[in-house]
């Protein structure tokens, strides 16, 4: 393992300190192209891009998906056969899903606004309008991963003591106040991997705005993922390229440390 | 008694309404899934009609231009597979050991190997996109099954050794230590005693890294060019040549994603499991 993926960081550490492009290699530089990306607006652009559409999903999948966790585990019958029918979007390869997507959102022969147009609502042009991209985007994240937060939540709501549950009932406690007073903090140690796992995989991000949305419109879907496999394929910037690789990479694991950290500190 | 029945009833109300909310989910969620099939069947002409047609004049058109027009697609299927089948082979082969010495021997700083592990766990591949390109350029493995098998390896191994760990912890120690006392060599333990016992570890870990292999898209547009994957061969050369005959990319895409969901929900419980890192065993 360690050769595996610590050849190609060794590899990766030497061509940010160098000016490598199409062209060749022009040698060392130094730190200059750490100081070149940390004062680029354009690759922190994409970094809040990124933190942006983490934070929009993250909310909207654990919302979702913990309401239909507690929705799950009341269903009387069929809850077994419903929990696999639930995970289907998550089986499916994001690519196909994503090019599917963007033809049902497709202004003009999308299915999508010829059902809105039933209702009266006029043409949208979602993945390319920017005040919809994102959350175009972000629908399509929603669609796959909320299926991983419901099952998730749902194993640890019925793992969960009865008699607590019980007790809680007995006393008079409504079920609002049993959800966010007894059942939320049993769960807690199950949120964080669910958060710190959401978090990981929004961040790395990569097919669904690749396909979807191709950064656009004006750079507003442009995520740290898209940006560096951009830098590295107009040839001009290899090194570039892997300076804003190991930079985000930073970010990703100090962001993951803290979780996991938080994690732990939880359980024990 | 009254307020028991009462309750009872509610909960049967209940009851009803989360059923008929997580039955409005699935199937606003599985819709999409279905619309794509559905466009899979349709005649060209019939792909963006609006209104749409629904079930009128269905056949095999497009995946008959399919397979006439891109007859490297079957290629790309079977590139797929062992590719999922390598990445399998070479990150059990490489992660059974591992995880096995990092489990039963006495290594130093085991705290600190096992803390790398889980922050390879934590890498993002684009991250690794310049040198990876590098290498396999350096090695003429570009455009090969060997560069995406290996690389794909190299993304799950830190994967596969933590899961693995977790099976192997449940691997009562007397087992060990009685083998241990028996002469037998590491390599016998591991492969005579440990394995046969984390059998089931090996399904699941295996069962998610071809997943993963399957639906990868960045590294198989990259690395391959025309020995690709089926997913990566979808959508760089049907999707991106902006192929007039949609119905060819619907029919590609159906072709991709059948497979991968019929063989998930086949194994469905270690799915879940690989899904949540071993957090939860259902």
């Amino acid at each position: 393992m360690v050769a595996l993926l610590g050849y190609p960081l060794i590899v990766q550490l030497i061509t940010s300190l160098k000016s490598v492009n199409s062209t060749g290699d022009h040698g060392w530089v130094g730190l200059k192209n750490y100081g070149s990306v940390l004062t680029d607006g354009s690759f922190w652009h994409s970094v809040l891009v990124t933190a942006q559409f983490a934070a929009i999903c993250l909310v909207l999948e654990f919302v979702l998906g913990l309401a239909l966790a507690l929705a799950v585990n009341r269903v009387l019958v069929g809850g077994g056969p419903m929990r696999v029918l639930i995970l289907i979007p998550t089986m499916i390869t994001p690519a196909v899903a994503a090019i599917n997507f963007r033809l049902i959102m497709n202004a003009n022969t999308g299915i999508l606004n010829w059902f809105t147009s039933l209702v009266g609502l006029p043409e949208v042009n979602w993945v390319a309008d920017p005040a919809t991209a994102m959350w175009a985007l972000a629908a399509v994240d929603i669609w796959r991963s909320t299926p991983f937060v419901i099952l998730v939540l749902s194993a640890g709501l019925l793992s969960m003591s009865v008699d607590v549950l019980e007790a809680a009932q007995l006393d008079g406690a409504s079920a609002w106040r049993t959800l966010v007073l007894i059942k939320m903090p049993m769960l807690t140690p199950l949120i964080l991997v669910v958060v710190l796992f959401r978090i990981i995989d929004l961040f790395r991000t990569f097919d669904l705005p690749f396909i979807l949305t191709q950064g656009g419109p004006a750079e507003l879907t442009n995520v740290a993922s898209l940006q560096i496999y951009a830098d590295m394929f107009s040839g001009y910037f290899t090194s570039y390229a892997a300076t804003e690789g190991i930079i985000f990479t930073a970010i990703t694991l100090v962001f993951g440390l803290m979780l996991v950290r938080s994690l732990r500190a939880d359980q024990s | 008694m009254r307020n028991s029945a009462r309750a009872v009833g509610a909960s049967r109300l209940g009851g009803y309404a989360a059923s008929s909310v997580v039955v409005a989910w699935i199937l606003i969620c599985l819709a999409p899934l279905g619309w794509m099939v559905l466009q899979s069947f349709k005649r060209s002409r019939d792909t963006f009609a609006i209104p749409p047609t629904w079930f009128t004049d269905l056949g095999l058109q497009s995946y008959h231009d399919l397979f006439a027009e891109y007859p490297q697609f079957t290629r790309f299927l079977v590139t797929s597979l062992l590719v999922a089948g390598g990445t399998v082979v070479v990150s059990l082969v490489v992660g059974l050991p591992a995880s096995y010495v990092l489990t039963f021997l006495k290594v130093k700083r085991r705290g600190m190997w096992l803390a790398t592990v889980l922050l390879m766990a934590l890498l993002p591949p684009v991250a690794l996109l310049v040198p990876l390109f590098e290498i396999w350029t350096n090695l003429n493995l570009l455009n090969s099954e060997i560069a995406l098998i290996l690389t794909y390896s190299a993304f799950n191994i830190p994967f596969v050794i933590w899961m693995l760990r977790g099976f192997m912890q449940d691997v009562p120690p007397d087992i060990y230590e009685a083998a241990l006392v028996d002469g037998a060599s590491h390599v016998q333990i591991l492969l005579r005693i440990v394995a046969p016992l984390v059998r089931a570890g090996c399904a699941t870990v295996g069962i998610f890294v071809a997943i993963f292999a399957w639906n990868e898209l960045l590294y198989s547009i990259i690395l391959t060019t025309t020995r690709r994957t089926a997913t990566g061969g979808l959508v760089a050369t049907l999707f991106t040549d902006r192929v007039y005959g949609w119905g060819k990319v619907y029919a590609g895409g159906t072709l991709v994603v059948i497979p991968i969901v019929l063989f998930a929900t086949a194994v469905q419980k270690q799915f879940v499991r690989g899904l949540t890192f071993g957090a939860v065993k259902s």
